[in-house]
This record gives structure tokens, C-alpha cells and sequence, in this order.
């Protein structure tokens, strides 16, 4: 049973919070164009997980060159995926175009057949 | 006054308008979350955290933001914390201060009073705090049903 507490981010490693945010980014720049409630939400999410600041610029950097799924997937643990997910659809839910990512995200997560064990 | 939710762009679902303030107001705002952090005299992960993701959400300036880290250490009183606050800008930091101070699950008396006299300084209904933590509840039942969904998720 994998355990997700109201605080459930903060208790992941600093590099799994990092991979949750930068796929916020990749999320909301999927269309092209980062607007200022898109940014204003990253930041939260950021913010919650209460990201070390230096985490915090390395994401801000990747604004302007967006990351590729593929690549943060790899080495993410089943509950930051999952909380990526909900982040995502939480951020998409900003801006209706934004539903495709969160369409690829979850056949991601599909593929990777993700059991969760008792 | 009316809050929208996400003006122009139709319906949508989460939205805030913390953003949309003038820079002054959403400093004054952070400033008073500031101040609600040290009411209880103690700081727990969960109000940091509340803490950091409203001020993220405020997107202040680097510059700003140094000045409520030192705001965490030395708090400014109540009185000048709501000088700069508009009506809108007033209500939101009521509504996240209420969040923040429910935040680590009890909401002690001093918390209650700070909060009972934001209210009363921006002149809301008696029942306003209340009505606010009814609403802070239900958000946490709502954010607990979505990790029960997050567990309920696999084939």
C-alpha cells in the first residue's frame, strides 16, 4: 500500500519534488506559451513542496526550454508520478488546451503497469 | 466587489486571483501571512509549507520575498500588516491565513483571535471566520479524497 498523506510531497526526496515540478512546466508549456497563472501555480506547487531554492531556479530555467517527459519519468517513484498527475490536472485545469499532457502523463503511467501492493 | 474566478478564460477549476493584485497589496498580503505563522509561536512543516505555496502563488519579487523570510524572524505587528491591505486583497489574506493556521490541524485561541480581528478590521459578518474554517475543512476532505483516488488508481 503506498502511503499518501496530506503531506505526502514532503516526505519524497528533494529530487523527486524537483521532477514533480519540472513536470508542471512541462505540462503548462506543452501548448507553446507560459502564462502568468501558469507560473503563479508552479511556483505554488514549489512552494508546497517547499523545493530547496537552488532546485527552484534549476526549474525556473527549464521554462524556457521545457523538459522532456521521457526523460522525468525515468527515475520517478510510483507516488511522485501519481502526485504529478494530480498537480498536472490541477494546473491543466487552469487553461482547457492543456489536457493532452495530462492524457500522455497518464498513458505513461499506464504502461508502466504500476502495482500497488498491500 | 466581486471575485471572479478566471475572468476571461471561461470556466475552469482551480482558480486564484492573488495574482492578478497589485504588487504593494500582494506584499501586504504575504506580510500577513508572515505574521499568522508566528501567532501560536511555533512554525510547523505544515504551515511552512502552507506558507511557501501561497507565497509562490503571490509571485513577489526576490527582493520582496527577503523581506518576509526576515518578516518570519522578526514579525511585524497586526496593526501594519493590515494598513496596506485592500478590500480584496484584505479577504484573501483572511481566507489563506485561515488555511495556513488550520494547517497542522488545530486551530488554537491566539490563531482564532488574530483571525477574529483580520475580520473585524475588514468589517465582515460575525460569522465570517467561521464560516471560513467550515470551508477549510471541507477543502481538506477534498484534498484526502484525491489521494484516496491516487491509491485507487491502478489496474
Amino acid at each position: 500500500m503506498i502511503v499518501l498523506l496530506p503531506d505526502a510531497a514532503l516526505s519524497l526526496s528533494e529530487e523527486q519534488r524537483r521532477k514533480i515540478a519540472c513536470t508542471l512546466v512541462m505540462v503548462a508549456a506543452s501548448d507553446g506559451a507560459l502564462v502568468r497563472e501558469e507560473i503563479s501555480a508552479i511556483e505554488s506547487a514549489m512552494g508546497a513542496m517547499m523545493l530547496h531554492p537552488e532546485s527552484r531556479e534549476e526549474v525556473r530555467q527549464l521554462l524556457t526550454q521545457p523538459p522532456e517527459l521521457d526523460s522525468l519519468l525515468e527515475g520517478m517513484e510510483t507516488a511522485a508520478i501519481r502526485l504529478a498527475l494530480r498537480d498536472a490536472a490541477l494546473l491543466a485545469s487552469l487553461l482547457h488546451y492543456k489536457e493532452l499532457s495530462i492524457a500522455d502523463i497518464k498513458t505513461h503511467c499506464d504502461e508502466k503497469r504500476i502495482i500497488i501492493r498491500n | 466587489m466581486g471575485f471572479k474566478s478566471y475572468g476571461e478564460h471561461g470556466v475552469n477549476m482551480l482558480p486564484d486571483t492573488v495574482h492578478k493584485l497589485p504588487q504593494s497589496e500582494r506584499f501586504a498580503y504575504a506580510r500577513l501571512l508572515a505574521y499568522m505563522t508566528r501567532v501560536d509561536n511555533e512554525l510547523t512543516v505544515e504551515e511552512m509549507s502552507m506558507f511557501e505555496q501561497r507565497l509562490g502563488t503571490a509571485l513577489l519579487s526576490p527582493k520582496q520575498r527577503q523581506m518576509i523570510r526576515a518578516d518570519l524572524k522578526n514579525p511585524p505587528p497586526l496593526e501594519e500588516c493590515l494598513e496596506d491591505l485592500g478590500e480584496e486583497a484584505g479577504r484573501l489574506a483572511l481566507r489563506d491565513a485561515v488555511l495556513m493556521a488550520a494547517s497542522d490541524g488545530t486551530v488554537d485561541e491566539d490563531e482564532r483571535e488574530a483571525l477574529e480581528e483580520i475580520a473585524e478590521h475588514l468589517d465582515l459578518l460575525p460569522d465570517a471566520v467561521n464560516r471560513l474554517l467550515k470551508w477549510t475543512v471541507e477543502g481538506y476532505t477534498w484534498m484526502q479524497a484525491g489521494y484516496d483516488l491516487l491509491n485507487n488508481l491502478s489496474r
